[in-house]
């Protein structure tokens, strides 16, 4: 968890009420600002990194996982906002963007992709579990209504058998011829038909004979029927024939209506759902059977068929369909959750899979660039930063690392040597030293320079950095001469090269020029018409300028033909020898002393050091 | 792009120098640099101490100058 300095942000918001006050100059409080702001970001930005690197999430459950992720992504916003402030305010203040830490490298998107993940893999298995009890209900009911089922069918069997039975039971009241009552059953008339109701009921194959035996029957009855209805209705004379084929048919109709009703009632279907069927067609055969008896005209007190209960079949097949009902509600149901559970367990795979997929909670190349960019911009919008003028020379065009075969051992052997004895150097001799060698060089003032004056501006004009180095390693051995090119090879000078080239160039560059400014003397050596050369540039020029030469072959140009004008020239050089020169004019007001013309010479010399 | 000790930086010029040592001061970093030899597998002895500037996503190694400057950084990459 972030934790930000509570001092730092009262200072900032008093920097910012001085900001709201100030008029004018308010540089020195914005920079005060500006680094509390930077401040704040970078140990911020530094925690959440060190809060994100300091956990190994793959170690932790995903519970665990969701309260980490979670806490990144509190502090990441957090600090966005933090950030988003920082910017508003500072550049309302300065005009200038701010840019800080660049929090983007942490990989927030990825993280709540992970979280939302994690979150809906949890919550699927939650779902699973609870669908999974769900289901195993679903099966139990199913399993619940399935006996019911079979009990259904078992009540329906036994209706059946009752239903049989009842046929051959039944007993009733006829009215006979007089009007009185008789006994009647409906054995007894089956039996008026020759028929043995318990055979036929015992007998199935037997049943359905005398069934096709008595429809054949109505068949031709009714076929004669026909021709009666068409031979003797208007015919009086053959009435009682019409009449009694008439009855015939409505006794085989009668005879056929009977045994449908027992073929039905000894129907054996093995889908349950006709039983329905099966009782309305019984229902509908008992009502035939009503309307032939009162075409028959038969009477009865106590219909047989009335003892017969087929409403009883009605509870049953009630109780059969809700239980159909049950069942096809329940196998929908169970089929809805079964694809349900293998939907979510699909997608719980693939969320599995993607949990178990490591993410990258912080882009390191991002980080590294991030923070380079950082720096840089830190660079650029500093504002007291100095303009940098960046030389491509300099540029760091690759990055690379060494190869096997480098010796780095040796290498690093050898540069810790170097150094240590650079930095012994220059904490043993002090700086002044050089100059005082320049001061007690008396050889220098002693040479005619005049003769050697092309030489000595040859010298000048080679100038370069080793000629620099040589003159200091001269100025080391004090044996040798100071002009004297030729000089000893020495590791350790060798080695050092480098640096003291540096100090030359810089000192050069700097310090000296000041001096030269200040010293007539460089004046002495050049022609002052050449004087301008060297004048401001010499110093770079000097060392990089790949015109030098054309510039040394103009100062040559220039000074031999200065040579020629005597008058232009100091009258140090053109008198006849530097002994008569070098006198001592401690008293002559015009000319020079001899320690005069001496610390001249040595200026001059130093001078030409300088140059080379 | 990161400059790291034991690598091997080229520069626009083309030169090639290793990173031998880094060292933070002011804010600035500086590192401590050998020229590499034309083979690419030893440093010639040709030493310097750079400081480091970013700009523009680049990084530019300025030379150290200046014996003042040099004897404020040189003794930081002196280890005992």
């Amino acid at each position: 968890m972030l934790i930000i300095d509570d001092n730092k942000m009262k200072l900032l918001k008093m920097r910012r009420k001085l900001l709201e006050v100030s008029n004018g100059n308010n540089n020195r409080i914005l920079n005060d600002y500006k680094d509390i702001i930077l401040d704040i970001d970078s140990k911020a930005y530094n925690d959440l990194v060190e809060e994100v690197n300091n956990v190994s999430y793959s170690n932790l459950s995903l519970e665990e996982q969701i309260d980490y992720f979670n806490q990144i992504d509190a502090d990441y916003t957090y600090l966005n906002e933090l950030q988003c402030s920082f910017k508003r305010i500072f550049s309302k203040y300065s005009g200038f963007d701010i840019e800080l830490s660049d929090i983007s490298v942490i990989a927030i998107d990825e993280i709540r992709e992970r979280v939302s993940a994690i979150q809906a893999y949890l919550l699927n298995c939650k779902n699973l579990e609870n669908n999974k009890i769900e289901l195993e209900k679903l099966n139990d009911d199913f399993i619940l209504e399935n006996k019911k089922n079979n009990t259904i069918i078992k009540q329906i069997n036994s209706l059946e058998e009752k239903t049989k039975n009842d046929l051959l039971l039944a007993e009733g009241r006829i009215q006979n011829n007089n009007g009185g009552m008789e006994y009647t059953s409906i054995q007894e008339e089956f039996k008026n038909f020759d028929i043995d109701l318990k055979k036929i009921l015992a007998n199935d194959n037997l049943l359905h004979d005398i069934y096709n035996e008595a429809k054949e029957e109505y068949r031709d009855n009714e076929e004669m029927l026909e021709a009666a209805l068409i031979c003797y209705q208007n015919d009086n004379n053959n009435n009682d024939v019409y009449n009694k084929i008439k009855l015939n048919t409505l006794k085989s109709k009668y005879k056929l209506i009977l045994l449908s009703i027992v073929l039905e009632v000894c129907t054996k279907n093995d889908d349950y759902s006709l039983v329905k069927t099966k009782v309305n067609k019984i229902l509908d055969l008992i009502k035939q059977r009503k309307k032939t008896l009162q075409q028959l005209n038969i009477k009865h007190f106590i219909d047989p068929f009335d003892r017969i209960n087929i409403n009883n079949y009605m509870e049953v097949i009630k109780l059969f369909d809700d239980n159909i009902d049950n069942m096809t509600n329940l196998r929908h149901t169970i089929s809805y959750f079964t694809s349900l559970i293998e939907e979510i367990t699909f997608e719980n795979e693939v969320l599995l899979n993607k949990i178990n997929t490591s993410i990258r909670v912080i882009d390191n190349n991002s980080n590294n660039n991030q923070v380079d960019k950082k720096e840089e911009e830190l660079v650029d919008n500093s504002l007291n930063s100095l303009l940098l003028v960046a030389d491509e020379d300099d540029k760091v065009i690759k990055i690379r690392d060494v190869g096997n075969d480098f010796l780095l051992d040796r290498v690093y052997e050898k540069a810790k040597g170097v150094i240590n004895r650079v930095n012994q150097m220059f904490t043993n001799i002090p700086a002044d030293d050089k100059v005082e060698h320049f001061q007690t060089i008396p050889e220098l003032v002693i040479e005619d320079v005049s003769e050697d004056k092309d030489d000595i501006i040859n010298n000048e004009i080679v100038f370069n950095n080793d000629n620099i180095f040589k003159d200091n390693k001269e100025i080391g051995n004090e044996n040798n001469n100071v002009f004297d090119s030729t000089t000893d090879k020495n590791d350790l000078f060798e080695e050092l090269l480098p640096f003291t080239n540096n100090i030359e160039k810089d000192e050069i560059k700097v310090n000296d020029k000041k001096e030269y400014d200040n010293e007539d003397v460089f004046e002495e050596v050049v022609p002052f018409e050449s004087a301008p050369l060297f004048d401001n540039k010499y110093d770079d020029d000097i060392f990089n300028d790949k015109d030098n030469k054309e510039n040394q072959k103009k100062l040559i140009d220039v000074i031999k033909e200065e040579d020629n004008l005597e008058n232009t020239m100091p009258d140090i050089f053109w008198n006849d020898s530097n002994e008569k020169a070098i006198t001592d004019n401690e008293n002559d007001d015009n000319v020079l002393s001899f320690d005069e013309q001496v610390e001249a010479l040595i200026g001059n010399t130093k001078t030409k050091k300088r140059a080379a | 792009m990161r400059l790291e000790i034991n690598k091997i930086v080229t520069l626009g010029n083309g030169e090639e120098y290793l990173i031998i040592d880094k060292v933070e001061k002011d804010d600035k970093e500086y590192y401590y640099v050998a020229e590499i030899n034309e083979d690419g597998n030893d440093i010639k002895d040709n030493y310097k101490i750079v400081c480091a500037t970013y700009k523009d996503n680049a990084v530019y190694l300025d030379e150290v100058l200046g014996e003042d400057k040099l004897k404020s950084i040189l003794p930081l990459f002196v280890k005992e």
